[in-house]
């Protein structure tokens, strides 16, 4: 017999059903942005601005014609000037790949490691850094882009893939004190059992503690290279030679050239959702799982 | 004689064996005390270089260059000057313009996205019919890059609006009307991040204390204030601990609607600064950008421990 579940709450208060409808208002609201950008980009430059024989034309109109050679035109038309020649959207997708692969590596593995060494080991330096940590996220600093920007040329870090992943390779964040508590959490039995047998500390780590912290690990991870996708501040500011494939849309959608058009455009912005649409859609319970950052207790 | 000596070749042959096993002893906490700072070194080397120079030396260097200013191609001592012109600065109507676009935009997050994000979290909570399809709805903005939704909504703005709404078709251009717009946009699409970690906080009330309230007769409200309020109030409190800095870095959606080219009616601190560090003055730049960030680093510091210590004595009890 099946057992239905009761509900804890019957949302048929005027509250509640208020609420329900804003949020079907938002939601409405977006969808709309959506599906209105969707059919946008398979429209011509003429019939998207209302110009010519499309004088007149409503903005919601369906495309006449179904252009889905603007999807295909994107990789040929979005495209960021650097030094004499264009980077167009292939490279930069290329460049995308491999800065939120690398990102992603060096901002989930660092504080890993350190969070490993703090809550396994009793030593000072740990209780220092597991300070340090707590501190840097609570103190504030301003205004330091412009030495950071310095610092990265002085020390060859500048323009250059792996400079930037030593830049991002920081431990001070978040994720340090999600992965501290992943690892405090787990049991030293097996750990224990292992150096009885004659393991090392590498093999305690690489065998037993890395296994148990997978589920963390993937969470964080895919939260940080969707972040790392995303993002084209870093490209626009630290890797100028190099951009990504959000700072083309940035650059394009400031800069509607003849050759350009907006539907273009718009193909190209869809076709840079796909990875993280996709990541989301496999890994939505890991993504939208349990995340509470707390309070800072004194 | 002979016994004599294998009597004194046995103490020394016993002496021998304490001394052995002594040592025997030490060199093997010697050796793994060895082993274990070797694996040490590996965890950290790599992360703890990274901390001194990015952050450690990119902080001292912040402070020294706000004292100094750039005569090419060297970075030269320029005393309290950088300061000076700082102060003398903020008393011109740009400036005074920047100051109050921050204010509106830190108190639009603070009174208008923060209470917004508690109580859309609160109602997902309470499992209001759809809820899962809303809950994806609000995280898409999270893992959709920002420059995608004002790609679609800068044309949206222009073109839609105008002829559904009969709104002008300048909303974005116009000095009277543009900075409001991004505001309301950056409202409506930035709270969705903040609803999951809310959601999360309220994930761990007991079904007991819910189930005890309906009992006690708690309506919508009070279910709010007495039971999930409490739950939420943690990471509520780290958000406007962390969010005081924000008022001198954030610039909203301003850089992705306008790149560098923002009228300064629309410009806020957070924009204004990095343009002028990323954008236009490169070196030149540098030496001020750094005092302003001094003047706003010595006004943040206070202010967040401050608003650490009150968060802290405003903590709702879970009774």
């Amino acid at each position: 017999m099946k057992i239905k579940e009761t509900k804890l709450h019957k949302n048929n208060d005027p509250a509640s059903i208020l609420s329900f409808l804003i949020l079907l208002a938002w939601t409405m609201l977006l969808f709309s942005l959506i599906i209105w950008g969707f059919f946008s980009s398979l429209k011509s430059r003429p019939e998207f601005s209302g110009i010519g024989s499309y004088d007149n034309t409503s903005p919601l109109a369906f495309p006449v014609k179904w252009l889905w050679s603007n999807y295909k035109d994107a990789f040929q038309f979005i495209a960021v000037p650097v030094s004499s020649y264009f980077v167009r959207f292939g490279e930069m997708m290329l460049n995308s790949l491999i800065y939120a692969i690398g990102c992603t590596f060096c901002s989930t593995v660092s504080p890993m490691l350190v969070a490993y060494a703090c809550a396994k080991y009793d030593f000072k330096l740990g209780k220092v850094l597991y300070m340090i940590v707590l501190t840097v996220l609570v103190i504030p600093i301003v205004g330091n882009q412009a030495s950071e920007l310095q610092m990265s040329r002085l020390l060859g870090l500048y323009d250059n893939f792996l400079g930037v992943f030593f830049m991002r390779a920081g431990f001070t964040n978040m994720y340090f004190l999600i992965f501290y508590e992943a690892f405090k959490g787990q049991s030293n039995t097996y750990a224990e059992a292992a150096r009885i047998d004659g393991a090392g500390d590498f093999t305690v780590f690489f065998r037993i503690a890395i296994p148990l912290i997978i589920p963390v690990f993937v969470g964080v991870a895919i939260l940080v290279f969707i972040d790392a996708w995303n993002n084209y501040s870093v490209s626009l500011i630290y890797l100028p030679s190099h951009p990504v494939v959000t700072l083309g849309l940035f650059y394009m959608q400031g800069n509607t050239a003849t050759k350009m058009t907006v539907p273009i455009l718009i193909a190209g912005a869809y076709i840079v959702c796909v990875p993280t649409i996709v990541l989301f859609v496999l890994f939505r319970d890991k993504i939208m799982g349990n995340l509470s950052i707390g309070g800072i207790k004194e | 004689m002979s016994g004599i000596s294998k009597q004194s070749d046995k103490k020394t042959d016993i002496g021998k064996n304490k001394m052995s096993i002594r040592s025997t002893f030490s060199k093997r906490n010697i050796q793994k005390k060895w082993r274990e700072w070797m694996f040490l070194s590996f965890l950290l080397i790599i992360p703890v270089t990274q901390f001194i120079l990015m952050y450690c030396c990119v902080n001292i260097n912040s402070i020294l260059l706000a004292f100094k200013r750039y005569d090419n191609p060297d970075f030269v001592w320029n005393g309290l000057n950088n300061f000076k012109e700082f102060f003398q600065n903020i008393t011109t109507v740009p400036y005074a313009m920047r100051i109050k676009n921050s204010v509106i935009l830190y108190l639009s997050g603070l009174l208008i996205s923060t209470p917004m994000a508690i109580l859309i979290s609160y109602v997902l909570w309470r499992k209001l019919p759809g809820y899962k399809f809303f809950q994806v709805v609000f995280f898409l903005p999270t893992i959709i890059s920002s420059i995608v939704f004002v790609v679609l909504a800068k044309n949206y703005i222009d073109r839609v609006l105008p002829y559904v709404f009969n709104a002008p078709n300048d909303l974005l251009q116009n000095r009277t009307t543009g900075f409001q717009t991004v505001l309301i946009y950056g409202i409506l699409i930035g709270f969705g991040a903040q609803i999951v970690m809310y959601l999360g906080s309220l994930s761990g009330v007991n079904e007991s204390v819910v189930e005890y309230a309906k009992i006690d007769g708690m309506n919508f409200f009070q279910e709010l204030i007495f039971v999930a309020f409490p739950k939420m109030y943690g990471t509520l409190s780290t958000y406007l601990v962390v969010g005081i800095a924000g008022f001198f870095t954030n610039y909203g959606q301003l850089y992705s609607f306008y790149s560098w080219g923002a009228p300064n009616e629309f410009q806020t601190l957070g924009y204004y600064y990095f343009v002028e560090v990323v954008n236009i003055g490169k070196e030149t730049a540098y030496c001020s950008a750094s005092a302003a960030g001094v003047v706003f680093t010595l006004i943040a510091l206070p202010l967040t421990i401050g608003m650490r210590k009150l968060t802290y004595r405003l903590q709702p009890k879970e009774e």
